[in-house]
């Protein structure tokens, strides 16, 4: 049973072992733990004994989603990663729990992903995945309204957006642990740019399936923890994520300033630190990809002003209508 | 089309007791997770000691009936991933060892040895984490992570998600089986309909999947409830801790650490 590479395979997102050092191994667990314990806490009053099948049964269904393929090309085909779905079905608290445990057992029992990177796997795909997959499918939903239209358009958001912002973290995960891996970034981003479009037709056709058959299913779980602390996470880790796309690109750049020195004969280090943010430099043989990671950073810190400034206007809004007696639309 | 799926749960666990099989699963899981560290913590390129770590595993697997051949085999499954470090072999600088012919890029060697040096560390790591999953069962693994205290909904949770993974796998085989009966395919492999078309029937199976799932836990919860299910979930699982497991994770420390300061400064 070899995997070919050709599979456009989300399973690109798990890092094994082997591949992080180990301080970046160990930061990973410990911000694992922390936003794990701070789950369950989330989940502890809504977390009756039905629940716990329930979850079970949804995480042993992401595995079994992520089983059927879709054709994409020739003989590639994606599938699945299931963070937004999972979140946009079960609330976002209950969802980082499934998602945790999908990434426990495939490191656990199929070695998809290091046991040692655990920590860095969980974040990336069961809670970076899953809340801000929840904070853009909130956030649209309630610009949008409540139309069929718009649940197409802000699960296909989240999807996609959940898929590019966790490949970006394991790119940058990479690039800490080893600055020979800086160009994972932009490629990590750049692939999963594209993979995160078949994410977000397969789960824009899996929430649309549900709200007609089922739509009960949809919002039985409206009350699922806590969305407001679910979406200041999100906004927080995406900050972090702009931040250490940041410092890693500038840490990494005196490693390829050291290459220069040597080529041109003053190895003595004596460097100006103001050198190392020089505009026009590029580290050979990956050019262009320093003007990827700035689009990137740029691209990510955008992002987290315009949800802070549209979860400022939105909340704002709310307080406006709820102080002029006016119902809310949600 | 059945075979797709991208894991086997049904690999010949071995029912041995001798080696590292008899140890207390939590041992086990510590030994696994501090081998792996070891390896992480050595420098690069020290390709002597990564071989000789190999070989510790390849005899712990054979005293505990477990072929390293099969260690090899499904050892595959980390080699998707060794194309991310592939960069590494040309962003390190350093003496150059070969230039590409038209791109005119050189590899260095100290890229190559880090290259190498990390598909090999996580090539060995994988091994470790098979070892693990064959020489222990399930329940007592799940047995094992309550007992390092991971909490415990999270291990009840994983309990029922490896009750029903075979159950909704097959549900979803199903599903996919329906899907090419009724659904042309041309010869050459291609999906028939357009790109989009496919991805939505992909999602409608997912949805529908989804709904079956949910449905599903329903009974499930029902079914458990008749049988005085309390949230509570009770194994016969009983394991402590016996001589041969503070002495193995003694040993097993003594070495890494020796073998990580002969790493560093010999």
């Amino acid at each position: 049973m070899i995997r070919l590479p050709i599979f456009l395979n989300v399973a690109a997102l798990h890092i094994p072992d082997g591949f992080l050092s180990v301080p970046v191994a160990l930061l990973g667990l410990l911000l694992a733990l922390i936003v794990l314990a701070y789950t369950l806490r989330q989940t502890r009053d809504l977390l009756g004994e039905r629940q716990i099948p329930l979850l079970g049964v949804m995480a042993a269904f992401v595995f079994a989603a992520q089983s059927i393929n879709f054709p994409v090309l020739g003989g590639t085909s994606g599938h699945l990663l299931g963070g937004a779905l999972v979140s946009i079905v079960v609330g976002p608290w209950p969802a980082v729990l499934v998602m945790t445990v999908v990434v426990g057992l495939q490191a656990l029992l199929f070695q998809d992903g290091g046991l040692l990177a655990i920590g860095w796997n969980i974040v990336n795909m069961a809670v970076l995945a899953v809340l801000t997959g929840a904070l853009t499918f909130g956030l649209l939903k309630r610009l949008l309204g409540s139309g069929r239209t718009s649940l197409i358009i802000a699960t296909m958001a989240a999807a996609w957006i959940s898929v590019v912002l966790s490949a970006t973290a394991t790119g940058v995960e990479l690039a800490a642990s080893d600055s020979g891996l800086l160009a994972a970034v932009p490629a990590m981003a750049g692939i999963h740019a594209i993979i995160g479009l078949g994410e977000a037709l397969i789960t824009g056709a899996a929430v649309i399936l549900i709200a007609r058959a089922r739509p009960a299913i949809l919002y039985q779980n409206q009350d699922a923890g806590d969305y407001r602390a679910a979406y200041i996470f999100a906004v927080g880790l995406i900050i972090a994520l702009a931040v250490a796309t940041f410092s890693v690109l500038s840490s990494s750049l005196p490693d390829g300033l050291e290459r220069v020195a040597l080529d041109y004969g003053f190895a003595d280090r004596a460097l100006d630190p103001i050198l190392r943010i020089m505009p026009d430099y590029t580290l050979p043989g990956i050019e262009g990809n320093i003007g990827g990671i700035i689009v990137i950073i740029g691209g990510a810190i955008l992002a987290a002003l315009l949800i802070l400034l549209v979860g400022w206007l939105v909340r704002h809004r709310q307080s406006y209508r709820a102080t002029s007696g006016e119902s809310s639309r949600i | 089309m059945i075979e797709a799926t991208n894991t086997d749960l049904n690999s010949p666990k071995t029912e041995s007791q001798s080696g590292l099989a008899s140890l207390d699963p939590r041992s086990k899981i510590l030994l696994a997770c501090g081998f792996i560290l070891t390896l992480s913590l050595l420098p690069p390129g020290e390709f002597l000691i990564y071989g000789l770590l190999l070989i510790v595993l390849y005899i712990s697997a054979s005293l505990s009936d477990c072929s390293p051949v099969y260690l090899v085999r499904r050892s595959v499954i980390a080699l998707p991933f060794a194309f991310a470090a592939v960069t590494l072999l040309f962003t390190i600088p350093g003496e150059s060892l070969l230039t590409l012919p038209i791109l005119g890029i050189d590899i260095s060697v100290e890229g190559a040895i880090r290259f190498a040096s990390i598909v090999t560390r996580s090539w060995i790591s994988v091994q470790a984490a098979i070892l693990l999953i064959i020489l222990t069962k399930v329940a007592d693994l799940m047995w094992g992570l309550q007992g390092l205290h991971t909490p415990a909904i999270l291990v009840s949770v994983a309990g029922f998600t490896y009750r029903y993974l075979d159950v909704l796998r097959s549900e979803a085989s199903r599903l996919r089986t329906a899907r090419q009966a009724r659904s042309a395919t041309l010869s050459a492999g291609r999906g028939g309909g357009t790109l989009l078309w496919r991805a939505r029937v992909t999602g409608w199976m997912v949805g529908s999947l989804m709904i079956r799932s949910m449905e599903r836990s329903e009974r499930i919860y029902n079914a458990m409830l008749a049988r005085g299910y309390t949230g509570e979930v009770k194994t016969l699982t009983r394991f402590e801790l016996r001589s041969r497991d503070y002495w193995s994770m003694l040993v097993a420390a003594l070495t890494a650490v020796i073998i990580i300061l002969v790493a560093h400064f010999l």
